[in-house]
């Protein structure tokens, strides 16, 4: 285990002195007799197995007839009764895109396309538009220090490619949201929702590509009710209407439900809303035209394991389904028969789903990117887009050359005038002929770094790359990359390519004080060999600075390798001595801005 | 990442397997020894989480009635307590969470009970205090569990469904978050 850096010792005594201030009386006693009166265990625990040796065989065989009566009027009685049936009210769920004919929708899209930047570290916010017959897409907010603001993307399930729509204006803090499309209004709603604080209603129109920002929401939409033709939102009290073409909200009066929070779906075939409870998993009906609940007579499968998470939930229309999905396990429930039928165990953590009413089947985003189709009757999956950064690289984007090259804000790439290796030895392995790296690669190039040229994704950290080696042991192996950029430079973005499992501090000198400052704390990414951050498998996404730095050079450093092993979380400062040893490597690194004045 | 001292040992002590088993057959007496044993480290967790003593007592009496009412579900005693812990996390989330959609909430710093304290230190302090308090519930949780409870990235994995490395990633990132926020800020 590595030592806690000095920040992460702050952080640590902070937090313990903060904790110490809160002062409370504990009567264990009262707290444990509350907790007790509140679900009181059964008396006794039944009979014993010694005393049921002990009973007379008379008492066994009175026992066993009586348990043989049972078991025959039981069976009677349930086979004579009528399978629970709702009325099936199938309201007409709004109009749907056809594909173009020739349309290939099980043909995964192209690996190479532009897609959401976010996708490989986290799933967006979705919902289907089912006129345009497109899924609306909006990334997470500018989250954990990515440097990357929210982007409204559309996925077309009948090309399986993605379009970033570049919006008239983005909405912001889109954060453990959902989004809901409006059929009767032509738009998909969303309340960006962070710090725990849920701020306006944002609707974005896709066909004329503009998101529109409403009133403080009263609540966060879940579905669209196709009998009311309004959006239903689940607020402090309860569920709500919200009418986007007026902006106004309307309690849905219910007597009171499940006592635990829960995942909500419309059901149409039997016009009831659907709900998963998390706490004691039970199943839950609603009809909220009459404001009364009904509780499923079956078990409820468990979907999560631990409370960080929540399942995803879609209604299939063609299989008349509510699907959740979780990270131990997924299930359809049919609420017309009051039955769950098993689609199978998981182990990943669950993305977000959607109906797609177009090829009548579910999608899912995985976290990692894979969009994939579920269809409920044939119970194929189809993967619609493949997103491992080890296959799907962006090459038509890298290398960067020359002044076509520029970051989101359109800054150019900044060619470095000069590089300069310290410490070291610095290695590349020339594929055939330094085969074996620690004994025959020959001296890296110092330029290979900034030459404008991405590697292939995933690529060994060794092949074509300049690496080195360092101990934490041996102050004397430290080593350190330095760019000089011929001139002073205000720099807004950056792109790094290096190796997946390491972690990485880009540093910029002040040009009035000669100083170091930290710049990019460059974390490890998720798949091995040569990763593209700030995301991997896409080279023309950017690591956007909070404001721009004046700088005239550049300083690359390894402090933490082998993530496996245990990393440090935290950077040190540039002067000292790197925290743990481990290989490093690096194939690029990029920077944009522009001339400073 | 770094073991963190924690008040109570992650070794859970020999009474406390026994302590279960008599709580789950019924018994006020066993469930009230294990509040004792554990019961500051709740709150203290719900109350890094929620910045409120009332809010934070409030979720740890709501965890211990989970915990009394899902223990029987329990299958390792030996992770009882970052299971309470984790318990008490998510109902201080929840709590908090379910205020927040009525008023923001705010975590209160009280100032230093030393005034001779280092003015600087204490600046220090309440600007990440206050980086902290524009975490989501669930990082509060997270850091909490952390530095608060000590526990590990294994611990703290299977209470949450994480693996280790995914628990330590995360907390690397919020560390850079927080990082950033004071340098931001």
């Amino acid at each position: 285990m590595a030592e806690m850096d000095a920040f992460e010792r702050r952080v640590a005594d902070t937090l313990l002195c903060y904790a110490d201030e809160a002062a409370t009386t504990l009567d264990a006693a009262t707290v444990a007799n509350r907790a007790a009166l509140g679900h009181p265990r059964r008396a006794g625990s039944g009979l014993l197995p010694w005393r049921l040796v002990a009973m007379p065989w008379v008492v066994w065989v009175l026992l066993l007839a009586g348990l043989l009566v049972a078991l025959i009027g039981g069976t009677l009685l349930v086979g004579s009764q009528r399978e629970r049936r709702l009325p099936a009210v199938v309201p007409n769920l709004g109009p749907v895109a056809k594909c173009p004919p020739g349309s290939t929708p099980d043909k995964p899209g192209p690996v190479d396309q532009a897609r959401p930047a976010h996708l490989l570290a986290w799933t967006p916010h979705m919902a289907f538009d089912r006129r345009a017959g497109r899924l609306v897409a909006v990334t997470e907010d500018a989250y954990l220090s990515y440097g990357l603001p929210p982007e409204t993307w559309t996925f077309d399930v009948c090309t399986n490619t993605w379009t970033q729509m570049h919006p008239n204006r983005e909405p912001p803090g889109f954060v453990h949201s959902y989004l809901v499309y409006d059929v009767d209004s032509d738009v998909t709603i969303g309340v960006p929702h962070r710090d725990g604080v849920s701020g306006s209603v944002w609707a974005y129109d896709l066909l004329a590509n503009t998101w529109t920002e409403k009133g403080t929401a009263q609540g966060e939409p879940r579905f669209y009710d196709p009998v009311s033709g309004l959006v239903v939102a689940e607020g402090e009290d309860g569920l709500l209407n919200y009418d986007v073409d007026t902006d106004a909200w309307t309690p849905i009066h219910h007597a009171n439900g499940p006592g635990s929070d829960g995942m909500l779906a419309y059901d149409a075939s039997v016009d009831r809303v659907v709900v998963n409870a998390f706490e004691d998993p039970t199943t839950w009906l609603l009809d909220i035209r009459t404001g009364t609940w009904s509780r499923s007579g079956v078990d409820t499968p468990v979907f999560i394991e631990g409370f960080w998470w929540v399942p995803a939930v879609a209604y299939d229309e063609a299989a008349k389904r509510t699907v959740f999905l979780g990270n131990v396990r997924w299930a359809a429930y049919d609420a017309a028969a009051d039955r769950w039928e098993s689609l199978g165990e998981r182990s990943s953590l669950p993305g977000p789903m959607v109906y797609d009413a177009v090829n009548r089947r579910l999608v899912n985003i995985e976290l990692g990117g894979r969009v994939v189709a579920f269809d409920l009757a044939s119970s194929e999956s189809t993967v619609l887009f493949e997103s491992d950064p080890c296959v799907t690289a962006r090459p038509g984007l890298a290398p960067y050359r020359g002044p076509d090259s520029t970051d989101a804000d359109g800054s150019p790439w900044i060619r470095a005038a000069k590089v300069t290796l310290h410490g070291g030895p610095f290695f590349t392995r020339v594929v055939g002929v330094a085969d074996e790296p620690w004994v025959s690669s020959p001296p890296a190039a110092p330029a290979t770094v900034a030459d404008g040229l991405f590697l292939p994704e995933c690529q060994l950290w060794t092949d074509g790359t300049v690496w080195w080696e360092e101990t934490t042991t041996d102050p004397a192996s430290r080593a350190w990359i330095e760019i000089g950029l011929g001139g002073t430079f205000a720099l807004d973005a950056a792109v790094v390519q290096a190796d997946a499992d390491d972690a990485y501090l880009l540093s910029y000198r002040d040009p009035e004080t000669a100083a170091w400052h930290p710049l990019w704390d460059v974390q490890p990414g998720e798949a091995g060999g040569m990763a593209t951050r700030p995301h991997q498998g896409d080279a023309s996404a950017r690591r956007t600075l909070a404001r721009p730095v004046v700088t005239d050079a550049l300083r690359f450093e390894a402090y933490c390798g082998e993530r496996a092993a245990g990393g440090n979380p935290s950077p040190p400062q540039p002067t000292s001595a790197p925290a743990c040893g481990a290989q490093y490597s690096v194939s690029e690194i990029a920077v944009f801005g522009v001339p400073a004045p | 990442m770094t073991d963190v001292a924690s008040p109570a040992a992650t070794t859970p002590a020999p009474w406390v397997a026994a302590a279960v088993r008599s709580a789950v057959a019924g018994d006020e007496a066993a469930f009230a020894r294990i509040v004792e044993a554990y019961g500051r480290d709740l709150f203290r967790v719900a109350y890094v989480v929620a910045g409120d003593e009332a809010l934070a007592e409030d979720a740890a009496q709501a965890a211990w009635s989970i915990a009394w009412r899902k223990l029987p579900s329990l299958r390792d005693p030996e992770r009882l307590r970052p299971w309470l812990v984790s318990v008490a996390a998510n109902e201080a989330r929840q709590l908090l969470r379910s205020r927040h959609r009525r008023q923001v909430a705010e975590i209160r710093v009280r100032p230093p009970d030393d005034p001779l304290g280092d003015p600087s230190a204490v600046a220090e302090r309440l600007d990440l205090l206050a980086a902290f308090r524009h975490l989501r519930p669930e990082d509060r949780s997270l850091l909490a569990m952390r530095y608060v409870a000590g526990l590990d990235g294994a611990e703290i994995g299977a209470v949450l469904g994480m693996s280790p490395s995914g628990v330590r990633g995360h907390l690397s990132r919020l560390l850079e978050r927080l990082r950033k926020e004071l340098r931001d800020g």
